[in-house]
């Protein structure tokens, strides 16, 4: 290593054009360094983008070809649809906190029916179960799109300005990106067919937990598309909460829970919430693991439903999470998510052993989306 | 932009840039063996320590090492957007026996579906489970 360098020096056989050129390219190199990395990395997002374009036709069109089958034709519903692309909720302020949180659940209440309105519109000869799930592929349209606008602004805005940070901090998360994108593509199929979902683990357990007295077991509806199962375990009530199935729903389960507890005045014994969880890289899929607090993953309402009224009523809360990739979680279950669902049911049958009593009354709630689960 | 109206014009478009970048960059890598190579022939002897052979193969290596992982990233980001084929699979059991069968997830299964009677012992027969997994590969 050191003789070719030395020998350099010495600038055996060369001449002093050589030498010109070669410390030309080394300040070419310094200078233009960071814009050749720049350019590598706009030709990267401009790669994603283009990628992330494709899954948003993608997604849209398997959204219009099944839309299109219950009532309007397929030219109606694109344009219905592409007048809805960047329909969001802009957030309430948060400056003066007191309230935000029933601010927050007005304005998703306000959008959940502005979207039933609108798929009520695009399919209007659609049953009940139906509307859910191609209310879920809409959302899935949307959130590409909006996944799209926000890459696309970024690329821009690096293009516009040869700035590297608005290049290199897109560049950095470019593949988690993408991992997102292509699980809400992978999305919009599970939800055409009705299957059931990683997330819907919740709803699961609750549906195993219910087919061992009556898989026929009629349910009450005790909230907003939710469904409440009364079973009996070893002299234990059991009030077994989810989702309404097999439509694509997640529910109200705060609502539900709190007015299981206010209707008994506080006598519940204990809370067992069960939900997918995201795992960390290197952690196996479908490992079960046990938490306390509320496992829910709503934007705030619901958790702050059932925050407060097991606090007021100090009812301790035991949560069970079956952690999966975030792909996997809106993808067709996997085998190994779906029989963790059994183990599940034997970890709630055991803390319904272990930290309650005979002729107490236990909440058991399967969070989630039910979609293909009844 | 709606969604039926984007042209087929413009995906020809895309799939003459793509091929036009791919050609480009396979052209660049190229040009770095060859210049590598050419520094190796001409310059095998002491001379090959000379700022100009140096500089050559550093240009070389340079080209090979930036067109190569562009070329990979293009190929990477660039695959046709397609979902995954998975076999869905509806598991059948019966609430008195235990039978269980499965089949083909079908439209309109969902999990705790009443089918029936059970063909065994004439018990209800429900969907206890529907899940996907990976198609089996085949063996050489």
């Amino acid at each position: 290593m050191v003789e070719p360098m030395l020998a350099l020096l010495q600038d055996q056989g060369s001449n002093l054009i050589q030498w010109f050129l070669f410390i030309v390219m080394l300040f070419l190199i310094q200078i233009f360094g960071m814009k050749i990395q720049a350019w590598m990395g706009l030709s990267d997002i401009a790669r994603a983008l283009d990628k992330l374009w494709n899954l948003n036709q993608s997604a849209s069109k398997m959204f219009i070809e099944e839309a299109s089958k219950y009532g309007k034709g397929k030219e109606d519903v694109d344009r219905i649809l592409s007048r809805y692309k960047g329909f969001g909720i802009i957030e309430p302020v948060y400056l003066d906190p007191v309230g935000a949180i029933k601010k927050l659940e007005h304005l998703l209440n306000t959008a959940k029916w502005r979207i039933d309105e609108v798929l009520w519109e695009i399919a209007p000869k659609a049953q009940k179960h139906i509307h859910s799930n191609l209310k879920d592929m809409f959302l899935s349209c949307l959130t590409l799109d909006y996944i799209y606008r926000i890459v696309r602004h970024y690329f821009i805005m690096g293009r516009k300005t040869q700035n590297f940070y608005y290049i290199f901090q897109v560049q950095m998360v470019l593949p988690e990106i993408m991992k997102i994108a292509k699980a809400y593509h992978t999305s919009v199929d599970a939800f055409r067919r009705g299957t059931p979902i990683g997330d819907g683990l919740g709803p699961l357990v609750v549906a195993r937990f219910v087919s061992e007295y009556n898989p026929n077991l009629e349910a009450e509806e005790i909230a907003e598309n939710i469904s409440l199962y009364r079973v009996t375990y070893e002299g234990r009530n059991v009030l077994l909460v989810k989702a309404k199935g097999p439509g694509g729903e997640v529910g109200k389960p705060g609502d539900a829970i709190k007015r299981l507890i206010e209707m008994r005045s506080g006598a519940i014994s204990r809370i067992i919430m069960v939900d997918a969880g995201g795992k960390l890289e290197g952690e196996p899929t479908a490992e079960i693991t046990e938490y306390v607090g509320a496992a829910i993953g709503d934007p705030g309402p619901e958790k702050y439903k059932i925050e407060e009224v097991a606090t007021k009523y100090q009812i301790p809360i035991d949560s069970i999470v079956v952690k999966m990739d975030p792909l996997d979680a809106i993808a067709i279950m996997k085998k190994e998510i779906s029989l963790a669902a059994d183990s599940v049911v034997d970890r709630i049958k055991r803390i319904l052993e272990e930290r309650t009593h005979e002729g107490d009354t236990v909440i058991v709630a399967g969070i989630g989306n039910s979609i293909g689960i009844r | 932009m709606s969604i039926l109206r984007s042209s087929k014009k413009e995906e020809g478009r895309s799939s003459l840039i793509l091929f036009a970048n791919i050609t480009m960059l396979l052209a660049l890598i190229l040009c770095g063996v060859a210049m590598i190579i050419y520094v190796l022939r001409e310059f095998s002897d002491a001379t090959s320590q000379s700022p100009y052979a140096m500089g050559l193969i550093m240009i070389g290596f340079t080209l090979i090492f930036f067109a190569g992982q562009t070329l990979y990233n293009l190929l990477r980001f660039g695959m046709e957007v397609g979902i995954p084929h998975l076999n869905v699979i509806t598991v059948m059991k019966c609430d008195s026996c235990g039978l269980t069968t499965t089949r083909e997830f079908q439209s309109g299964d969902y999990v705790n579906k009443i089918l029936g009677k059970c063909e065994k012992c004439a018990g209800v027969k429900y969907i206890s489970n529907i899940y996907a997994e990976e198609p089996k590969k085949k063996k050489l």
